[in-house]
């Protein structure tokens, strides 16, 4: 824990009625960190996400984004404070059906942050170009495949300017041929130096992209590391039993 | 034919009770829907309640209750077109509470989640986001809920409002003739229903 901490975590536990699902939870990112959580289904990655913007609360514990510190009780002011700073794309349903793409993308900016609809069409534009997605503007999501759907939500979250982002398995819904595409978004993203935490399973870009890769199961955080040791060297048993599985 | 008339202002009058019924109602409706999913206990509490009670006891019957049970308890005389717009509203009500629950519930926890994340507040999340898709599953079985009030209306007959059964019955009276315009009302009431019908039956194909 230092001075250039983007996110801190300090003892937070989350029940979802008698399910502990975070047991105590420490952790940490600077900026610009990619860090990347893998592990089991059902051990609390998504969870702890959701956390980090309000969207779960915690019933122990405390949460710093940036300067912003969640408690179990946080204030509405704080809330909006948070998801200022977090932007997040999860697994699936991401956007708006019944908006074309560059609504999806300009709604948010118009009626949350106030911005001229002018204004954010250029935002949109610009994002879309960047990602070549700028032919799909007045598409509807429905027309879109999975892969570009996904590169949509992250333009859509890109256009908010948010200080951290949140990926909640973006690939795990999606056929292999279009994983790819996504893929290559995200690594550009931290390629940028964006703030990032990425929970996945896909252990290529884990390897490349990360800069600390975390191990969570059953609630906790069993271990963290650089990619090379957490993988080839790992220290505990149940992250050895994990690796050894995901990477064969 | 005055008679004619008579019965032709008698089939506008259950279009009217309809109309005002499914205004009315739907806007009770999409307060009870919000109620319905809302997280304070107390609103769904008092949704499943009212949902219970208006459902769960024949119109015709609450027809009664209104007209003469208001009157006994709070001694003021309630008008027979109040009575019977109020009771058409509040049942419809009642049941479009369960079709705008089931429309908002029918869009996926993640709009929530992502609308929620871009800092949106809650009128926003609905407005914007959550109501426009819940539309496509409310309209269909709404549109088929008021083909069944417009036959329901016929149960103001037994309080004596001039709705199109009770016109016809009049006619009935007065003329001897009856079964010709058993027929002739049973055929207004296909007339008007049947397109409607068709078209919400063309609605519930298309989703």
């Amino acid at each position: 824990m230092n001075d250039n901490d983007m996110v801190r975590i300090i003892n937070v536990h989350k029940y979802f009625g008698k399910l502990h699902a975070l047991k105590g939870v420490n952790f940490h990112v600077d900026l610009n960190e990619c860090v990347v959580i893998v592990g089991p289904s059902g051990s609390g990655k998504s969870t702890l996400l959701q956390c980090l913007n309000c969207l779960e609360l915690i019933q122990e514990g405390e949460i710093m984004m940036e300067d912003t510190v969640i408690t179990p009780t946080p204030t509405k002011h704080d809330i909006a404070k948070v998801r200022r700073k977090v932007g997040i794309v999860f697994q699936q349903y991401n956007l708006f059906p019944h908006l074309n793409v560059m609504r999806n993308i300009t709604l948010a900016l118009e009626v949350v942050q106030k911005v001229s609809r002018k204004e954010a069409e250029q935002i949109g534009r610009n994002l879309l170009g960047k990602f070549g997605l700028s032919d799909k503007a007045d598409s509807f999501p429905a027309e879109l495949s999975g892969g570009q759907q996904q590169r949509v939500a992250i333009v859509r979250v890109l256009a908010m300017r948010p200080k951290i982002l949140l990926f909640d398995e973006i690939t795990s819904a999606l056929d292999p041929e279009l994983v790819g595409e996504v893929i290559k978004a995200v690594e550009q993203l931290a390629d940028e130096g964006k703030t990032m935490i990425v929970v996945t399973h896909e252990m290529g870009f884990a390897r490349k992209a990360a800069d600390r890769i975390v191990f969570m199961d059953d609630g906790k955080i069993i271990e963290e590391g650089t990619p090379d040791k957490i993988m080839e060297y790992p220290e505990n048993e149940r992250t050895k039993a994990f690796f050894s599985q995901v990477l064969s | 034919m005055d008679n004619l008339f008579f019965i032709l202002k008698g089939a506008l009058t259950t279009v009217e009770i309809s109309i005002i019924a499914l205004i009315g109602g739907t806007c009770i409706g999409f307060i009870m829907g919000l109620a319905h999913i809302s997280r304070i206990r107390l609103l769904n509490i008092i949704a499943q309640v009212y949902s219970g009670v208006f459902r769960g006891i024949p119109i015709i019957i609450w027809l009664f209750l209104i007209y003469f049970g208001i009157p006994l308890l709070t001694d003021r005389e309630v008008p027979l077109s109040l009575s019977v717009y109020m009771g058409f509203m509040l049942w419809t009500g009642a049941y479009m509470g369960e079709i705008v629950k089931a429309g908002i519930k029918s869009v996926p926890d993640t709009q929530w989640k992502a609308a929620k994340s871009l800092g949106m507040n809650y009128i926003q999340q609905m407005y914007y986001v959550i109501l426009p898709q819940s539309l496509k599953v409310i309209i269909p079985p709404a549109t088929g809920f008021f083909v069944g009030l417009i036959k329901d209306t016929s149960a103001a007959y037994i309080l004596g409002y001039p709705e199109l059964l009770r016109a016809s019955r009049l006619v009935m009276q007065r003329t001897t003739v009856f079964f010709p315009i058993l027929l002739g009302i049973a055929g207004l009431y296909f007339v008007i229903c049947f397109p409607l019908s068709l078209f919400a039956q063309r609605l519930e194909g298309k989703k």
